[in-house]
């Protein structure tokens, strides 16, 4: 049984729309579960969270530190690990996974505004994801 | 399960809660803040049986 999902329709500052793969996941902490939205970007080598988030729920922020690339910017992350589960309908589709995960650090000035995104490592081999922009589908099928 | 609140966060406006952490429990914004962590504890306060629906709404958007 697979998942779908449609693009989640955002506007732009100049008034223009873009559509992007955001998702809805539960994020399981040590302290609390929450539902949140997260990006889907295959561009992206590993799944990233917001420190602030990973707070809030309690995610283990002991791990050693990374420097993540992008752009031509560099952040410090805490490399960690995350339980989601990507939630379907209804709860009996939901899926639950385990992934590693970059808690990126919050820095005086930025916005943690992007959530979660969602890169390759510990969730593309866990799905096929399939865009269908035509048809505003995302389907992820279970491996 | 509680799908129905990420619809509620994709079609409502929530524009006067722009820069800040709002959790949503039952399609209703239940506590909102900056701290994300003391959104969670009053949503879980209010609704301590529920899973909040936890999202930090966007000042301005630009292309990713």
């Amino acid at each position: 049984m697979g998942l779908t999902y449609k693009f989640k329709k955002e506007q732009l500052q100049d008034g223009t729309f873009v559509s992007r793969p955001r998702i809805p996941v539960i994020l399981h902490g040590e302290n609390v579960s929450v539902e949140v939205v997260a990006l889907i970007d295959s561009g992206c080598d590993i799944t990233v969270i917001p420190e602030d988030l990973a707070k809030a729920v309690g995610l283990n922020l002991k791990g050693s530190e990374s420097t993540i690339y992008a752009f031509r910017e560099s952040s410090k992350a805490i490399n960690s690990k995350a339980s989601l589960t990507f939630m379907g309908k209804e709860k009996r589709h939901n899926i639950k996974v385990q992934a590693p995960v970059l808690i990126i650090k919050s820095e005086e000035g930025f916005s943690d505004d992007a959530g979660i995104v969602l890169g390759v490592e510990g969730i593309f081999d866990k799905f096929n994801i399939n865009f269908k922009k035509t048809k505003n589908q995302i389907l992820l099928s279970p491996v | 399960m509680t799908y129905a609140d990420y619809e509620y966060f994709l079609e409502e406006n929530l524009t006067k809660y722009a820069g800040k952490w709002v959790a949503i429990v039952d399609e209703h914004v239940v506590a909102s803040g900056k701290d994300a962590t003391l959104v969670v504890k009053e949503a879980k306060a209010k609704y301590p049986t529920k899973r909040p629906f936890l999202a930090k709404v966007r000042n301005k958007l630009s292309i990713l």
